[in-house]
């Protein structure tokens, strides 16, 4: 058999045709899901600029609530190391000022 | 300003380039159709077409950094690679097996051919043997003979030498024939020839 008769068959195989809002939708997902990288990529410092924006920009839920979790934290921390250490100074004071008193009366 | 449907797709290329909305647009409206088109023969279903169509315009949108047209491919030509390979991933991911071994696991109709007069039962026959060829096989195929690429466009879009694409297409063709035969829609003469039945 040549290739005629395979070929006749073959082309009775249709495609549907694809939904027509098609098109719409992928210039839309372009518009809404991403943005086109590709200036950027040409800038290097420019690049780098979006990489770290990319990086911070909220929205991003669970990177957000970490980060205001760690800084609660850490300022939490830092606030109680500064109250007990100015305590400590009002309780050097207070000791000095009382040792100073009492070695007067002694002397 | 020029008319950016009068552009070439690769003047439209340098503008996306340069994040121009407006000619990925252009490039959407002029090509959809044809790529649904090759993504629905490579994997047989009308959501996933259009699924493998929208990612690969994605694609192009998101890095078209990666189209050089100083390399002297067309960007069709070069855009059948991009949505070839979307088409392959996304049927390997949805079908492991599928990427086996020529048509085993084709369903073995031959009880109910009888009943299959309509056109489009036929139709929908021939489209499973189709589905079943082997992937590069079922590739080099489309490429050729449904979207018409010549031996050297369609190589390039494999990856492949022409040499081998050729080999590719004679095996495709002789395993279509071979099932299309045993399917009873290909019919041999008395010189033990097939010859094409039609229905409908």
């Amino acid at each position: 058999m040549d290739d005629y008769e395979l070929n006749e068959i073959l082309k009775a195989r249709d495609v549907p045709p694809m939904r027509s809002n098609l098109e719409h939708r992928i210039v839309q997902a372009s518009l809404s899901v991403s943005k086109n990288p590709a200036v950027s990529k040409g800038n290097s410092v420019l690049a780098i600029f979006t990489a770290i924006l990319d990086a911070v920009i909220l929205p991003k839920p669970a990177l957000s609530m970490a980060l205001v979790l760690v800084f609660g934290v850490m300022l939490g921390g830092y606030s109680s190391g500064v109250s007990e250490a100015s305590t400590n100074i009002d309780a050097d004071a207070y000791f000095l000022a009382a040792e100073t008193i009492g070695y007067g009366d002694i002397l | 300003m020029p008319d950016l449907n009068d552009m070439t797709d690769e003047d439209l290329m340098a503008r996306v380039k340069n994040a121009d909305h407006e000619a990925f647009s252009v490039l959407v409206h002029r090509y959809t159709n044809l790529f649904y088109s090759a993504a629905y023969r490579m994997c047989g279903q009308q959501d996933d077409a259009e699924d493998i169509v929208q990612d690969a315009f994605l694609k192009l949108w998101n890095r078209p950094q990666v189209w050089d047209a100083l390399r002297g491919a067309k960007f069709t030509t070069w855009f059948y690679r991009v949505v070839t390979n979307q088409a392959i991933d996304f049927m390997r991911k949805k079908k492991p097996a599928a990427a086996g071994d020529a048509l085993d696991y084709v369903e073995d109709t031959r009880d109910t051919q009888q009943d299959m007069m309509e056109a489009d039962e036929q139709s929908a026959m021939i489209e499973t043997v189709i589905q079943a060829l082997p992937e590069r096989q079922k590739t080099a195929l489309n490429l050729c003979f449904y979207e018409e690429l010549t031996n050297k466009d369609a190589a390039q879009v494999m990856g492949v030498g022409v040499k081998a694409l050729e080999s590719l297409l004679m095996r495709a063709k002789s395993g279509l024939r071979e099932e299309l035969h045993r399917r009873g829609i290909l019919k041999q003469d008395d010189n033990g020839v097939g010859e094409a039945t039609y229905y409908g």
